[in-house]
C-alpha cells in the first residue's frame, strides 16, 4: 500500500545552476514569506520553498501547481506587487524573482491553499461544454452574471492611476529572427555576417533556450559555454542588436510585428523608475525567421492536473537551470524519447526515478537503453491512467495497453511528482497569424508550418526540426562536432480511457487553464459542434491567455477520435494574436490622461483662464463655457452675459471657428458643388449663409461663405467640422473634378477670430484706430471689408449668431491676443464683457439658428430647416441635389424645424418626445423631439427648438411631450423667438 | 498593418492612410435625368469584393493625395497602385479582373 512521503521543506540541490546561492532574496506569496536566490523564476523559488498550490483552476476551484517552466504555463498565474503595481495576469515561470516581491495566487479565496470555493469542483455537471449557455439560461443570464463574474477571472486590476510610464517604439530592421535558442542563433550569426541589419528577439532574461538547460556538448564545449561565444560573435557585429525580455506578440500584414518589451518588471517598483516600465514595439521587417522552439505536451489520464504533475522536460529545466527539483519521488509517463532525457538528467542529480511508462512497445533508442542501463525500470507498452492525492501527487496507477486499449487491471506506484511528455508542438503561432498554412507530421505527431504567404520562414523546432543535430544542419553554414543519437520515433496517444469504467467518469484534463477535460470535448461534439471554429468557442478550449499552448494539440487530436477524423481533418483554428499577454498600459503607452486626445487651446486661453472662465471641450478645443464672477452660480452667470449682449455688447474668442479658403478661377464654380444655395452669383465683398449637404441630400455642415476677389472666398464651417469639410473637398476636388482649378486651404488654426456682439459693437470698434467705414449704409449685413485695425491687417465679416449687431475680425492667429486686449481696453466706456459658448447657445436659440448635429441629424434634409427654396430653386447640380428628389425627400409629413413654447416655467428636456397627435400619455408613435432648449432670460419665458412631422402646417397647435418627469405641453411656434424682423442684427 | 507605396511619397504604414470606398465609381449625372434606381446603384448598391478589389485610398496624414489600389481583400495583397485619373488598364501589371 502508499507509503506515506514526508514533503521535504528544501527541494534546493546541491548541484551548479545558472541561480546564485550567494545571494538570498526575500519574497512573499499568498501573504507567506519565502526565501529564493538571485536567478530564480517565482516558479523555482516556490518549488524550493516546498509550496505545491499555487492556483485554482478556473471553474472548478481544483488545487493546481506549476505545469512548466515557460510561456506555457496553464496553472500557476499569479498577480505581482501592491496597489498601485498590481499586474495580474502574470505567470510564475516566467516572473524573475526581486528583493521583496509580493505576489498572490488568483482564483482562490482567501488563498490558494485553503480556497473555499473548492466545493465548485463537486459542481461538475453544472459547467460541461457550453455550460454558459445550457445553465444560466433560466431566469436570465442577467440574473447570474454578477456572480460568476465574482467567481470566474484571473486576478484585480489595480484601482489606483498607473505610476508607470509605457512606450511605444517604431522601428524597421532588414532581418528579425524570433528567438534565441540554438537556431535563432545560429540564424542571427549567418545573418549578421552578411552584413544585413538584424534584430534578435528573445523572451528570456537570458539567450539559450533549450540550450540553458539542456545537458550536451557542443563542439567540445558545454551548451551554455556556446551560448556564451555565440552571443560575444554577436555582440561584436554592429550591424546586429539583441533585445532581451522581449515576446513578439503579434504577426499582421507585410511584416508588421508587434512586440512587448519589459524594462523593469524584474526590478522592484521603485528601481529606475525614470525609466518605461514596458515598451511595445511597432516593427516592419524585411524577413521574418521563426525560430520560437516547440512546447512540450502533457499526457491526458484520469487527474492529471495534481499539483506535482509536470511537463516532463520542466523537470529538468529546474534542475539544471535552477538547481531544484519538484520531489523526490519521480515517475515519468512518455510516448517519446526525449523524457528519457528528465530521467537521466533528475538521476545525475540525486532525485529517485521510480519509474519510466512508455506508450511504445519495448523501445530502443539510445536514451531509452541509458536509463534502462541506469537500473530504471521502463515499463513499457504502458500508460498512466489514474493519480490521486488531493492536495498534490501521491501515487500514480498505470496499466498496459493491448490493441489500443487499456488493461483495467492496473498498477500503483507511490511518487510525489510525475513527468508526462505528449511529444512536442512547434510554437507555429506566429506562423498562423501571418497567414501561414499549417499540416499535420504524423512522424513528429504535431503541427508544422506549410505554406508562407509572407516573407517568412520557420526554422529549428518550430519547424518540426527537433534534434540539435538536425538543426545545425538546417540552420548553419558548417556542421558542428555533436553526438548523433539512435531514436525511436514517437507514438501517437490521446485518450484510451473508454474502455475502462472507473476512469471513464473521471476527469481527464485537456486545457488546464479553461478548466477542460476530455469528456467536454466528447459532449461537444455528440452535440454536433464538430467544426474546430465552433468547438473552441463552445468548449472555450485554447482561448483566452494562454492561446492553447499546451492544450490544442490533445483537444483536436481527442475530437478526432470521437468524430472518426484524422487531425489534420479536424485542422487547426486560427492563432490569434497576442501570442502572450500584452500589459494595456503598453498599449496605451504615452496616450493616458491629457493626452489620451489633446485639447486645443485658444489664442486667448491665457486671459480667459485669469478672467475666471469654465472651460469645457467643444469639440476638442478648451473653450469659455461662461465667465463667473463672484458669488455668481452658472446660471447666473449665463443670465448676465446674455443680458450684456441684449443691452450693452459682448466679446467672443470664436476662433474655432472653421475657416477655409477656397481659390483659382474656379473657386466659385467649385463651392457652388458644395453648397445647396447658389455661390456663383455672390457679389464681391458679399457674404452668405449656406448648407453643405453630403451625396444622401443630407445637412452635414453650415456655415457663411464669403467673395474676397472673383477667385477668392472664405467658407467657415462649424468648429468640429473644420478639418473633415476641407479634407472632403479636397477629395473631390482630387477624385472627381480635378480638371478644376482650385485651391483649398484650412486656415482655421492659423486664423484667430474675434467676434463682438452686441447694439454697441459698432461703438467699441470706432473707439479703435480703423480705417473701414462701419456704417450700416456702408457696411451692410452680411457683408465683408478688408483694412487696418489699430494697425493690424484684418478682415471685418459683419455677420452675427446671437441676432445683435454682429462683427467678426479675423487675423493671424498671433496678432489675436492684443487685439484682444485693445478691443477689451476701448470697450470698458460700453460695458463690454466676454461671455462664452453657453451665453451664445441660449442666444442663438432664441434667434432660431440651428445648430449643426444638435437640431439636425443624419436625416435632415434643407427643406426640414426652412432652405427648401434656396436648395430646389438652384439649377445648377450640387453635391446631394438628386437626393431632394426622391419620394422620401418628397414627403409632405416630414419632421421639420418649429420653434416650441413651452407651458410653463421650466424648460423642456432637450431629447424629449413628441406624442403623435391625439395621445396624453407614453407608449405613443412620436411625431418628433426637442432638440435645444433653454431658460431664456430675453424672452422671459422657455424657448426650445425641435423637430416635429408637419410643423410648418400645425403653428399655434399645443402638443404633448413626454419626457422622464412625465408628459408636458408646448404651443408649436415659428422656430424664431427674437426680434423675428431682424431689425437689431440689420441695424 | 499593410505597408502601402504611395504613388507620391513611397512605402508608408497603413496608419497613415484612409480607406475611400471603390474606385472607378460613375457619378450619375445630370440630376434631373437620373432615375432613382440609377441614382440608388450609385450610392448604397457597392459591391462588396471578396478577392480583388479596386478602392480609392488617401495618403492623409502624408501628402493628402488620393489614388487607386487593386488589392485582394482575402490575403490583403496589393497587386497595383495607380494615380486617380490613370485607368486600371493602363497601370502597370493592371487587368480586368475587377
Amino acid at each position: 500500500m502508499a507509503r506515506k512521503i514526508k514533503h521535504i521543506y528544501n527541494l534546493r540541490l546541491d548541484v551548479a545552476s545558472q541561480v546564485n546561492l550567494e545571494k538570498p532574496i526575500s519574497f512573499s506569496f499568498d501573504g507567506k514569506a519565502y526565501r529564493g536566490y538571485e536567478g530564480d523564476s517565482l516558479a523555482s523559488a516556490l518549488i524550493a520553498n516546498g509550496v505545491r498550490i499555487v492556483g485554482r483552476s478556473f471553474k472548478y476551484h481544483r488545487p493546481r501547481g506549476i505545469m512548466s517552466a515557460g510561456v506555457e504555463e496553464a496553472n500557476a498565474i499569479v498577480q505581482i506587487g501592491e496597489e498601485p503595481y498590481r499586474q495580474p495576469n502574470m505567470l510564475a515561470t516566467k516572473v524573475e524573482l526581486y528583493d521583496g516581491l509580493v505576489a498572490r495566487s488568483v482564483n482562490a479565496w482567501p488563498n490558494a491553499a485553503f480556497d473555499l470555493f473548492a466545493p465548485l469542483g463537486f459542481a461538475k455537471p453544472f459547467f460541461v461544454a457550453g455550460f454558459y449557455y445550457k445553465v444560466f439560461k433560466w431566469p436570465s443570464w442577467q440574473f447570474w452574471s454578477p456572480l460568476v463574474r465574482r467567481l470566474a477571472g484571473l486576478g484585480t486590476a489595480p484601482k489606483q492611476p498607473d505610476p508607470d510610464d509605457y512606450d511605444y517604439h517604431h522601428a524597421h530592421t532588414e532581418i528579425l529572427i524570433v528567438g534565441a535558442g540554438v537556431a535563432g542563433l545560429l540564424a542571427a550569426l549567418k545573418h549578421g555576417k552578411s552584413g544585413k541589419k538584424v534584430l534578435l528577439v528573445e523572451q528570456d532574461k537570458d539567450l539559450g533556450g533549450a540550450l540553458l538547460f539542456e545537458k550536451c556538448e557542443i563542439d567540445g564545449m558545454s551548451a551554455l559555454d556556446k551560448v556564451a561565444e555565440m552571443e560575444a560573435a554577436l555582440e561584436a557585429m554592429d550591424n546586429v542588436t539583441i533585445v532581451k525580455r522581449a515576446t513578439v506578440t503579434g504577426y499582421y500584414d507585410d511584416n508588421f510585428i508587434t512586440i512587448s518589451e519589459r524594462l523593469r518588471n524584474h526590478l522592484p517598483p521603485h528601481v529606475d523608475a525614470h525609466m518605461p516600465r514596458e515598451r511595445f514595439w511597432h516593427l516592419r521587417a524585411g524577413q521574418v525567421i521563426v525560430a520560437t522552439g516547440a512546447i512540450e505536451r502533457p499526457l491526458v489520464f484520469a487527474n492529471n492536473d495534481r499539483p506535482g504533475i509536470m511537463l516532463a522536460s520542466a523537470l529538468r529545466q529546474y534542475a539544471n537551470r535552477f538547481g531544484v527539483t519538484a520531489g523526490k519521488r519521480i515517475f515519468i509517463a512518455t510516448n517519446n524519447d526525449d523524457a528519457y532525457r528528465t530521467a537521466l538528467d533528475l538521476h545525475a542529480v540525486g532525485a529517485h526515478i521510480v519509474g519510466v511508462a512508455d506508450v511504445r512497445p519495448n523501445p530502443q533508442g539510445d536514451l531509452v537503453n541509458a536509463v534502462r542501463a541506469l537500473g530504471i525500470t521502463v515499463y513499457d507498452g504502458h500508460a498512466v491512467v489514474n493519480t490521486s492525492g488531493a492536495r498534490g501527487l501521491k501515487s500514480i496507477s498505470i496499466s498496459k495497453i493491448e490493441n489500443n486499449l487499456l488493461d483495467e487491471r492496473q498498477r500503483a506506484f507511490n511518487c510525489d511528482v510525475l513527468g508526462t511528455s505528449g511529444g512536442w508542438s512547434p510554437v507555429v503561432h506566429l506562423h498562423s497569424q501571418s497567414g501561414g498554412k499549417l499540416r499535420f507530421d504524423e512522424d513528429v505527431q504535431a503541427f508544422v508550418p506549410r505554406e508562407y504567404v509572407q516573407q517568412n520562414v520557420c526554422i529549428g523546432a518550430a519547424n518540426g526540426v527537433f534534434e540539435l543535430v538536425d538543426i545545425y544542419s538546417e540552420v548553419s553554414e558548417k556542421a558542428a562536432k555533436l553526438r548523433k543519437l539512435k531514436t525511436e520515433p514517437i507514438q501517437a496517444f490521446w485518450d484510451l480511457a473508454k474502455n475502462i469504467k472507473k476512469i471513464k467518469n473521471s476527469k481527464r484534463w485537456v486545457d488546464l487553464l479553461h478548466d477542460v477535460t476530455a469528456s467536454d470535448v466528447a459532449l461537444a461534439a455528440r452535440e454536433n459542434y464538430i467544426s474546430v471554429e465552433h468547438f473552441k468557442r463552445y468548449t472555450t478550449t485554447g482561448m483566452a491567455m494562454d492561446q492553447g499552448k499546451t492544450s490544442n494539440v490533445n483537444a483536436l487530436a481527442i475530437l478526432g477520435q470521437e468524430t472518426d477524423r484524422k487531425i489534420q481533418q479536424v485542422g487547426t483554428t486560427k492563432f490569434r494574436p497576442p501570442y502572450s499577454p500584452v500589459s494595456m498600459g503598453a498599449m496605451a503607452a504615452r496616450s493616458t490622461g491629457a493626452l489620451f486626445s489633446p485639447l486645443r487651446y485658444l489664442p486667448m486661453h491665457v486671459w480667459h483662464v485669469e478672467n475666471g472662465a469654465k472651460f469645457e471641450d467643444y469639440g476638442g478645443w478648451s473653450r469659455p463655457a461662461y465667465y463667473a464672477r463672484s458669488g455668481e452660480n452658472e446660471e447666473q452667470a449665463i443670465e448676465r452675459e446674455i443680458h450684456n449682449v441684449r443691452h450693452h455688447v459682448g466679446i467672443l474668442d470664436y476662433s474655432p471657428l472653421g475657416k477655409v479658403m477656397v481659390q483659382g478661377t474656379d473657386a466659385a464654380a467649385f463651392l457652388d458643388y458644395f453648397y445647396c444655395n447658389n455661390v456663383s452669383n455672390l457679389k464681391l465683398n458679399r457674404a452668405r449663409y449656406g448648407l453643405m449637404l453630403n451625396e444622401d441630400g443630407n445637412v452635414i455642415d453650415d456655415g457663411v461663405f464669403t467673395r474676397l476677389a472673383d477667385d477668392e472666398f472664405m467658407a467657415t464651417t462649424t468648429s468640429g467640422g473644420a478639418a473633415r469639410f476641407a479634407a472632403t473637398m479636397e477629395e473631390w476636388r482630387q477624385c472627381e473634378w480635378p480638371h478644376m482649378d482650385v485651391v483649398i486651404t484650412n486656415i482655421t488654426t492659423g486664423w484667430g477670430c474675434i467676434s463682438l456682439q452686441g447694439p454697441k459693437a459698432r461703438d467699441v470698434l470706432s473707439k479703435l484706430d480703423v480705417d473701414i467705414d462701419l456704417s450700416g449704409e456702408e457696411f451692410s449685413h452680411m457683408s465683408m471689408r478688408s483694412g487696418k485695425l489699430a494697425g493690424v491687417d484684418v478682415k471685418i465679416l459683419r455677420t452675427s449668431f446671437t441676432g445683435e449687431l454682429g462683427f467678426e475680425i479675423y487675423m493671424p492667429r498671433s496678432y489675436a491676443n492684443s487685439m484682444w486686449g485693445m478691443i477689451i481696453n476701448a470697450g470698458q466706456e460700453f460695458k463690454l464683457a466676454p461671455f462664452g459658448l453657453e451665453a451664445l447657445m441660449v442666444m442663438r436659440t432664441e434667434k432660431g439658428f440651428i445648430h449643426i448635429g444638435v437640431d439636425t441629424d443624419s436625416s435632415t434634409i434643407p427643406d426640414d430647416v426652412g432652405f427648401a427654396v434656396p436648395a430646389r430653386k438652384k439649377v445648377i447640380d450640387y453635391i446631394g441635389k438628386r437626393s431632394l428628389f426622391r419620394s422620401a425627400s418628397l414627403r409632405s409629413d416630414r419632421e421639420v424645424l418649429v420653434g416650441l413654447k413651452a407651458v410653463g416655467d421650466a424648460p423642456l428636456r432637450a431629447g424629449s418626445i413628441i406624442l403623435a397627435k391625439g395621445h396624453n400619455k407614453a407608449p405613443a408613435p412620436m411625431d418628433g423631439r426637442v432638440t435645444s432648449s433653454y431658460s431664456s432670460p430675453t424672452m422671459g419665458h422657455p424657448v426650445a427648438l425641435g423637430v416635429l412631422k408637419n410643423g410648418q402646417s400645425r403653428m399655434g397647435e399645443t402638443i404633448k411631450i413626454y419626457d422622464l418627469d412625465g408628459v408636458r405641453e408646448a404651443e408649436v411656434v415659428a422656430p424664431c423667438f427674437y426680434d423675428p424682423e431682424g431689425k437689431r442684427l440689420n441695424g | 498593418m499593410m505597408n502601402i507605396k504611395c504613388p507620391y511619397c513611397g512605402d508608408r504604414s497603413e496608419a497613415e492612410y484612409s480607406f475611400g470606398g471603390p474606385a472607378h465609381l460613375v457619378r450619375p449625372v445630370p440630376a434631373a435625368e437620373v432615375s432613382d434606381t440609377e441614382w440608388a446603384d450609385y450610392l448604397f448598391m457597392l459591391d462588396n469584393v471578396k478577392g480583388v478589389s479596386a478602392e480609392r485610398w488617401c495618403h492623409s496624414h502624408g501628402c493628402g493625395q488620393w489614388f487607386n489600389m487593386l488589392r485582394n481583400t482575402v490575403t490583403h495583397e496589393i497587386l497595383t497602385i495607380y494615380k486617380m485619373g490613370e485607368s486600371l488598364e493602363s497601370a502597370e501589371g493592371g487587368n480586368n479582373g475587377a
